[in-house]
């Protein structure tokens, strides 16, 4: 999605979730994976966090925090309730049901009857735009099956995007839970570290203890404190 | 979309009896001309400040919402920048952006739309763009929500990037000859 005026929590959102499904390497993984190929790995063989007993609005707040280390996304408290509450009640069931469907399929085995399962990065947007049901829609028409597409550098991506038949803001939120209560069976999602200011710090080695000696200055450290230059 | 800004109702009513939608069919038919591959959609319906591009079911989509197509604010040349914008991000090489790698990025947008998609479309239409008039424009429209400091991006200045404030980037689209970085757009909101 290219706009002309930025909106701050629509990119922070689609960034996060296209972050999380991209062919970029995932530097907390040791096995030098893509995020995507992680999520596939962790979606398989430890937690189904599509199933129905899991919510969205759960998995969307895991998904985006496992790529900003600690933030939250949105990071507008109003704006990520009302995301939060978008998620968790007001999106009709069909297109919840389609985002299950759509991204289940893309983190599923892929072959040449699940293309999705197989593509190398997957794209998040938002579209305003007269749907057929007269709501919100996941393209297209809240089907289960992404369409797979080829890029310039042939690559294969899925584009799952969220069209939008309201004309107005989205309400405000202020009791939404944030974040969102946690599901059953959660397994931790591996979480890239931020990286502290100023690089990474040692430990310091341990003092030794006082035994009287004097400390001694030597001419560097006389020039350091006195401020001066050669 | 669906944190942007919406035009208010009485505002979308006077852009209407002023015969914006004359000017706005206008602008539509050079642009369908001059870009025959790309679709070119106006949402007036819908009262979003924004417009946008986007890649759907192969289709390359250009939509105008109804909150910028119906500005106050916005006249002929405003409106045109705009949709050079977005047309560049469908057309524009270089850097990709980083919320869709389809697209281009905001500046190399930018850039194709004060450069190339200028000229293609005063050769094919003679639809001229008097940039310091768009750009006065837009100063009313865009200037409050993209504010200058870091709201919208994380501070790269190496990178080069222009799009992260309005001031940068006003002053990058009436220069013109400052060409994009080719990768690493700095626009990055996580």
């Amino acid at each position: 999605m290219g706009s002309f005026i930025n909106s701050q929590a629509d990119n922070e959102i689609c960034e996060a979730l296209n972050k999380r499904f991209s062919d970029n390497v995932d530097p907390s993984d040791s096995q030098g994976r893509t995020y995507l190929a992680v999520l596939r790995d962790h979606f398989r063989n430890r937690e189904n966090f599509l199933d129905r007993t899991h919510h969205l609005n759960r998995v969307f707040h895991r998904l985006a925090r496992s790529v900003t280390g600690s933030a939250n996304v949105p990071r507008a408290r109003d704006s990520r309730r009302r995301w939060f509450a978008l998620l968790r009640r007001t999106l009709p069931a069909p297109v919840m049901q389609a985002i299950r469907d759509q991204l289940t399929a893309i983190l599923t085995q892929g072959g040449a009857a699940n293309p999705a399962g197989s593509v190398n990065y997957v794209i998040f947007s938002t579209q305003h735009v007269s749907t057929r049901s007269g709501t919100f829609e996941l393209f297209d028409q809240n089907g289960a099956v992404p369409q797979v597409h080829t890029d310039a550098n042939r690559k294969t991506y899925c584009a799952v995007v969220l069209q939008c038949n309201v004309d107005a803001p989205l309400p405000d939120a202020p009791n939404e839970p944030d974040p969102p209560a946690a599901d059953p069976g959660e397994t931790t999602l591996a979480v890239r570290k931020r990286p502290r200011k100023g690089g990474k710090k040692t430990k310091k080695p341990a003092k030794k203890s006082s035994t009287g000696k004097k400390k001694t200055t030597t001419r560097k450290s006389k020039a350091k404190k006195t401020g001066k230059r050669k | 979309m669906l944190f942007c800004d919406h035009l208010s109702h009485q505002e979308a009513l006077e852009a209407k009896q002023a015969n914006r939608e004359g000017l706005l069919a206008g602008l539509l038919t050079d642009f369908r001309k001059t870009f025959p591959d790309l679709t070119f959609e106006l949402q007036l319906d819908f009262s979003i400040i924004n417009a946008q591009a986007l890649r759907l079911a192969n289709r390359q989509l250009v939509t105008i919402y109804g909150g910028l197509a119906l500005h106050p604010r916005l006249g002929s040349d405003g409106l045109t920048l705009i949709v050079l914008h977005e047309v560049g991000h469908h057309l524009a090489e270089g850097c990709r952006s980083k919320r869709d790698p389809s697209l281009a990025c905001e500046c190399a947008a930018d850039h194709w739309a004060v450069t190339t998609g200028m000229a293609n479309l005063r050769m094919r239409t003679d639809r001229s763009l008097h940039m310091r008039v768009a750009v006065e424009e837009l100063d009313a429209v865009v200037g409050p929500r993209q504010p200058t400091k870091g709201k919208y991006t994380k501070g790269n200045k190496s990178s080069g990037c222009w799009a992260g404030g309005w001031p940068s980037r006003r002053s990058a689209l009436l220069a013109r000859d400052r060409s994009p970085q080719r990768a690493g757009c700095c626009i990055s909101n996580i």
